[in-house]
């Protein structure tokens, strides 16, 4: 049994008459300790499948199994608890709570994981330090520069262990070298052989370095799977 | 997330809109004033009447009038005042062999003492009177009008525990001094001598009031004790209705006020319907009464009491029927004032429910970025939740300290400008009350409202749609 099991993935978004067919019946695999790279054009419907991963939209048709269990049939509560303990979702836009410390924004990730009070502060200092933002642990988003706030996001999504990892463009908006950095933080649940992780790039060079798989979507629906010359764990 | 975590999101939720927190707050406060105000007025007078009325004295004293002063008096009443008339009713069958007379006499006194629960009973012998002292030196040469003056007969048995504490100066006359007498504060200003020696242990002349001239030369008493100021409806014996508006009288034992009362003016109230029975063919003996005093073993006792009393054919006056129907009334008065308050306190918790909805629509974004990691929804209810609960309590804690400190400076008021210049400052009463129900009840509802008023704002934000909201940028 796969890790996750997507098939047959349909999702619709109805602006007045018209529908858009974001995804067209997508099918995939993810097995721990994979890294996957999803590539594909703008608009091609790359976000909307890691919110239907994430449990944050439901599908219109086809399903997705997480540990063997189908999202569907999750209620709000137990979608809830697939969201804090099952996936970490990295955004597009970091979407960190702006009026928080990059401490706090990590520590309320925890909070919600259920991680008692005592144990908040380490276990926060500690994600930022492997993130390499020890000392900005006290700085508003607003007083980070993207890549730092990317990197907040990153230690955010890894606060609770997720078993998958999704990453939306990570290296979007990141010079290069930055940008190498923040995916070899990505990937390392990966190495470490417990976790999936799906990354959303443009940036198809940068990935081929170190996933394992690339997936191309064209237009709501996968074209092509290539491997990569990076050795997977 | 725990309960804390929520509570801790929703104070700064609260303290990232103060002005608006101030605002909703004290409309919160102003209506929790409001209603501590009016409630605690109620309170307040209802505890004076308590503390006047619902005392151990009066709640085990009954007054007896007898059948022909009850007839006597309802015959003169409008309709719609006369209460259990029972003129057309065949008398009442035989009590201990007293038959509902038309007054008083030693065997009615003897019946009423034999009754269970009644400690002791006596009839009333009460003479309106006219002192002065006998050397003549009154500070005040008042005319004998004014010089007029209840003499209360006083039986050993129906004193109160703690007779002795209720003295300014003096004390009781010894148990065989008929001459001896008790004055109450006004009565013994009447007869002050201004630098001549004290009232105490000076000798007055007690004249029975009489129409024309008298010829009586009246009784020399000596004065052996003044009694406090009356905080109370009685202090020495227990109340008297002839004399609860008045604060003159004076207290002499029983057998020398039975001596006064034979034959004495007593006064229009008894003078009349006496008058009448005497019209009416009936042999009076001089010392009949047309009332008695019965004191209770307990208040409980009082029901089983007046039962057996009211059999014999007697009306009963108790002031405990009087202090329930006050009481009814205090609640009644009590209900309507809390209900206004709670109108304003309604439109406050209107104020609540719309600054969060405010809040969760400027907070949308963030309250999406907390359900896409994982946040149940009730865990975002409870910030919202927690957000009405700082804004009610704090608006219900001032309003609180603010009711109390206006009433209790209103109650000062009150007293310093008309109660104490008209009554003296033995009259100053604590017009306000805030009793513990009070501010319990007070906090307990603006918390009550204000939770009520986050349920809707409450549910808006657990239901946000955590991809629609992230679109907000
Ligand atoms: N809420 C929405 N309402 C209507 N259309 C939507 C909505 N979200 C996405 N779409 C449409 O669905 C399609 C897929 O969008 P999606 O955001 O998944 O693309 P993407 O691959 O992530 O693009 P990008 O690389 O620009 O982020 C697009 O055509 C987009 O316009
Ligand atoms: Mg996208």
């Amino acid at each position: 049994m796969a890790l996750v099991e997507v098939r047959e993935l349909r999702k619709a978004y109805r602006v007045g008459p018209v529908a858009v067919e974001a995804l067209r019946g997508v099918s995939l695999d993810l097995e721990p300790g994979e890294v996957v790279a999803l590539v594909g054009a703008s608009g091609s419907g790359k976000t909307t499948l890691l919110h239907l991963l994430a449990g944050l939209d439901r599908p219109d048709g086809g399903s997705i199994r997480f540990l063997g269990r189908d999202l569907a049939t999750m209620s709000r509560e137990e979608l809830a608890r697939h969201r804090r303990e099952g996936v970490g979702m990295v955004f597009q836009a970091f979407h960190l709570l702006p009026t928080f410390t990059a401490r706090r924004n990590v520590e309320i990730a925890l909070a919600v994981g259920g991680v008692p009070r005592g144990e908040r502060r380490g276990r926060a200092a500690g994600l930022l330090d492997a993130v390499g933002l020890a000392a900005r642990g006290d700085h508003r988003p607003s007083q980070l520069s993207g890549g730092e706030q990317q990197r907040v996001a990153i230690a955010r999504a890894l606060a609770n262990g997720p078993r998958v990892l999704l990453a939306d463009e990570p290296t979007g908006n990141l010079d290069s070298r930055t940008a190498e950095e923040v995916l070899s933080l990505l990937v390392r649940p990966a190495r470490e052989g417990k976790a999936a992780v799906l990354v959303v790039t443009h940036n198809e060079p940068l990935l081929a370095t170190v996933a394992t798989r690339i997936l191309r979507i064209r237009d709501g629906a996968l074209v092509g799977e290539g491997a990569t010359g990076s050795a997977a764990a | 997330m725990t309960a804390g975590d929520a509570l801790r999101l929703a104070g700064e939720g609260v303290a990232r809109a103060p002005l608006r927190a101030v605002l909703t707050g004290t409309g919160i406060a102003i209506a929790i004033t409001v209603l501590v105000l009016m409630v605690g007025f109620g309170a307040g007078v209802q505890q004076v009447v308590n503390e006047i009325v619902a005392t151990e004295d009066t709640l085990t004293t009954m007054k007896i009038f007898s059948e022909f002063d009850t007839r006597w008096r309802n015959a003169r009443r409008p309709d719609s005042e006369r209460g259990e008339v029972r003129e057309d009713e065949t008398k009442p069958e035989t009590v201990d062999g007293v038959s509902s007379p038309s007054f008083f006499g030693p065997e009615v006194e003897r019946a009423l003492r034999a009754l269970p629960g009644v400690r002791h009973a006596s009839l009333d012998f009460s003479v309106i009177s006219v002192m002065r002292r006998e050397d003549g030196q009154d500070r005040r040469k008042l005319p004998p009008f004014e010089r007029r003056c209840q003499v209360i007969g006083l039986h050993p048995a129906a004193l109160p525990a703690d007779a002795a504490d209720r003295f300014a100066e003096g004390g009781l006359p010894a148990p065989d001094d008929v001459r001896g007498i008790v004055l109450s504060q006004e009565a013994a200003r009447r007869i002050e001598t201004g630098d001549r020696g004290p009232v105490v242990g000076s000798r007055i002349v007690v004249q029975r009031l009489s129409i024309g001239r008298s010829d009586e030369k009246g009784v020399v008493f000596t004065v052996t004790g003044v009694l406090k100021p009356r905080e109370r409806l009685s202090d020495l014996a227990s109340f008297n209705p002839l004399m609860m508006g008045s604060r003159r009288y004076s207290y002499v034992w029983e057998e020398s006020a039975r001596e006064l009362y034979r034959g004495a003016f007593r006064g229009l109230t008894d003078l009349l319907p006496f008058a009448e029975l005497g019209a009416e063919g009936a042999e009076i003996p001089a010392d009949a009464t047309l009332s008695a005093t019965v004191l209770l073993r307990s208040p409980g006792d009082a029901e089983a009491v007046r039962k057996k009393i009211e059999a014999m054919g007697f009306r009963v006056m108790y002031l405990g029927d009087l202090l329930q129907r006050v009481r009814l009334i205090f609640l009644v008065a009590d209900g309507i004032l809390a209900a206004l308050g709670t109108v304003a306190l309604l439109v406050a918790s209107l104020g609540i429910a719309n600054t969060l909805l405010m809040a969760v629509l400027e907070r949308t974004r963030e309250i999406g970025i907390l359900k896409a990691i994982g946040a149940r929804d009730r865990e975002v209810a409870l910030v919202f939740v927690g957000e009405a609960a700082f804004l009610g309590l704090a608006g219900g804690v001032l309003g609180c300290l603010l009711g109390w400190g206006g009433g209790e400076g209103a109650s000062a008021i009150v007293n310093a400008v008309y109660i104490v210049p008209e009554q003296g400052p033995d009259a100053a009463a604590d017009l306000f009350a805030m009793p513990l129900w009070l501010a319990g009840g007070a906090l307990g509802l603006a918390l009550f409202l204000s939770l009520a008023a986050a349920v809707y704002p409450a549910w808006r934000a657990a239901r946000v749609d955590p991809v629609r909201a992230l679109r907000y940028e």
